[in-house]
């Protein structure tokens, strides 16, 4: 673990420092300050983003760092977009996501920086990282909503809890699957298949498969299988891990998407 | 009536779990395929039990049409039923196997892929397998190579340096001086042991300049840094040089004598230009079928020639004089078919997503 003395680290710091007050203000019924702290924080996240965008002189979504530095960034937009429009998540939860996936960025990566190798000069290159940034955000609120279902005290409110990990999950499969497919693609134009059977690939199709077995069982008809809900985004939520981290930094994988390490 | 309602939802029902089992089941066999590396998951997955199960999956994503209604008329679901089905037939219709049973039925043999080397200024036609020894076939038409070149991106002289201490392990008058070479991790204001040279080295500035007076004059580092050894210490710089030229400073000052650092190696400091980092790859390409240009292209990494059923990727090159390129060629059968499946799978989920979405709004509204 490092400190980072630099603008980048400080500005990394200052997010995080937002988004707990932020989380501390929501969680003590200060609803308007706590929104307005974390509205903050956003700003200065996506200052954070702009920031490496010029310092590196191309989209920052090339290595680990970058990643969850934009993690950081889309916390609030997505939650302000599932409470708005699919009228699920809880902010103050958000806000502590927000908090959790910007440490790596400031205390674990390095943030030197890094120019792009031909293969990552695409115009497919930051839809498709950005699509599963999002992805990630967005299966992560899920699988918190799905776990909290068992820690209702009604079974309506385990229920709603459920739907609304359902709304999100729904939501973030467009965007994994979007990730998915704009992979493939550029796995086409730069690589000549447009799959290769690289163990990030491998995750990545077993992280979708996983979730689509999940849709595919809140389709069944009859019962709604509450229950077992949970227990599908919560794996689908580990291969995630699994496929962002484990595979990019574990030695016993060796991937052809090593830029991401 | 009713016992027949009953069964066919019955029968519904088992067949979502068989999907919900068959989905799990494939998740399972990829990360099996993760842990058995890129050519182990390639020989598993296109293997003869491999190709039932696909052809069981495409199958049951048209069967889905059969049994559920929701399928047929939820124009989200039907795409990406259907354009998993398409996916799954081109993958089949473009793999290896597929490409061996073209002869067999009557179509044109085309070789699954393979990598074609062209010289500099000169045409090739016959593919390679990876050794570039064994002979795969023969392109109906000429790859021609006008030009083979690699961009890079500037060197920043404001990144650091690489900076190395040698200290000379032999001297002979026959040879030059054999240097053994080791590099410091440096930093401003962070002092670094030189254990060879019995040195310590801080690095107290890090500067840049230009050499010479002109405009264009290239703009190099200079390294300021104190070096001390015992009780003395002196400040010295490094000043970057051009391409091929080192920066060298012999650390003799820090020595009481001359003779003290000639028997100590005579460790000297080199600073030298980071090798510039490759921004591209290259191939000025025509091909010419008939005795004619049927078409041209320059070729970079994530932008392939397409002609004659195959693409033309960049794929390697002469290391030592770029003398010529070599093209990986892969054959495009399947993938127009699997591009429209991937075109309907998207689209498909993202409608039925947005539908759900609008409809548990409405039904939000109503409550």
């Amino acid at each position: 673990m490092t400190i980072k003395t630099d603008v980048q680290g400080e500005l990394i710091y200052l997010t995080m420092v937002l988004y707990l007050l932020a989380f501390v203000l929501l969680a003590a019924q200060r609803r308007r300050a706590g929104r307005a702290v974390g509205f903050a924080g956003f700003l200065v996240a996506l200052a954070s983003v702009v920031f490496r965008w010029w310092s590196v002189g191309h989209v920052p979504l090339r290595d680990l760092f970058e990643v969850f530095l934009m993690l950081g960034a889309l916390t609030v937009p997505l939650s302000i977009l599932c409470d708005r429009v699919l009228n699920a998540g809880d902010r103050k939860w958000d806000l502590l996501i927000g908090a959790v996936v910007l440490f790596p960025a400031g205390f674990v990566f390095s943030g030197a920086p890094r120019l792009l190798p031909p293969a990552l000069q695409s115009p497919l290159f930051a839809p498709h990282v950005l699509a599963y940034t999002a992805a990630y955000v967005l299966m992560a609120k899920a699988t918190v909503l799905a776990v909290a279902q068992f820690g209702a005290r009604e079974p309506s409110a385990a229920a709603e809890r459920a739907d609304a990990a359902y709304r999100i999950a729904s939501l973030g499969f467009v965007m994994l699957s979007a990730g998915l497919i704009i992979g493939a693609w550029w796995g086409k134009l730069a690589w000549g298949d447009y799959w290769n059977w690289d163990p990030k690939e491998m995750w990545s199709l077993a992280t979708w498969l996983i979730y689509l077995a999940y849709f595919h069982l809140r389709a069944i008809p009859g019962r709604r299988y509450s229950r077992a809900g949970p227990v599908f985004l919560v794996g689908g939520m580990i291969a995630i891990v699994i496929t962002l981290l484990v595979v990019s930094l574990a030695r016993i994988f060796s991937s052809m998407h090593s830029y991401a390490g | 009536m009713q016992a027949v309602s009953r069964e066919i939802s019955r029968f519904r029902s088992s067949a979502m779990w068989a999907a919900v089992i068959g989905l799990l089941l494939l998740a399972a066999l990829a990360i099996a395929g993760s842990f058995a590396g890129v050519d182990g998951a390639r020989a598993m997955f296109n293997s003869a039990p491999a190709v039932v199960l696909w052809t069981l999956f495409a199958q049951m994503m048209l069967a889905s049409l059969l049994i559920f209604r929701a399928v047929r008329r939820n124009v989200g679901l039907l795409a990406a039923h259907l354009g998993t089905a398409l996916i799954l037939a081109g993958a089949m219709w473009g793999s290896a196997a597929a490409h061996h049973l073209r002869p067999a039925l009557g179509l044109t043999p085309k070789v699954h892929k393979g990598y074609l080397i062209v010289p500099q200024g000169r045409s090739a036609n016959e593919m390679v397998d990876a050794t570039g020894v064994t002979q795969l076939g023969r392109l109906p038409f000429d790859v021609h190579l006008e030009k083979f070149w690699i961009e890079h991106y500037p060197v920043d002289p404001a990144e650091r340096w690489p900076i190395m201490v040698g200290v000379i392990q032999s001297h002979s008058e026959q040879r030059l001086p054999q240097w053994d070479l080791s590099t410091i991790d440096w930093k401003v204001g962070k002092p670094v042991d030189l254990p060879a040279a019995g040195i310590r080295l801080r690095v107290v500035e890090h500067s840049l300049t230009r050499i010479g007076q002109i405009a264009q004059a290239p703009t190099v580092p200079v390294v300021k840094m104190e070096l001390r050894r015992g009780d003395r210490t002196v400040t010295q710089a490094l000043t970057g040089g051009l391409p091929g030229a080192p920066a060298r400073l012999p650390l003799a000052g820090v020595f009481a004598s001359a003779s003290e650092w000639f028997k100590a190696g005579s460790p000297t400091l080199f600073m030298d230009r980071p090798a510039p980092a490759v921004k591209d790859y290259k191939s000025a390409l025509a091909v010419i079928e008939n005795g004619k240009e049927a078409a041209r292209k320059t070729i970079e990494v994530n932008h392939p020639l397409h002609y004659g059923g195959y693409h033309f990727y960049q794929y390697d090159y002469d290391q030592d004089r770029l003398n010529y390129t070599v093209l990986a060629v892969v054959s495009d059968s399947g993938w127009p078919a699997v591009a429209a499946g991937f075109v309907l799978v998207g689209a498909g989920i993202a409608w039925h997503a947005v539908r759900t979405i609008i409809r548990a709004r409405r039904r939000r509204r109503e409550q």
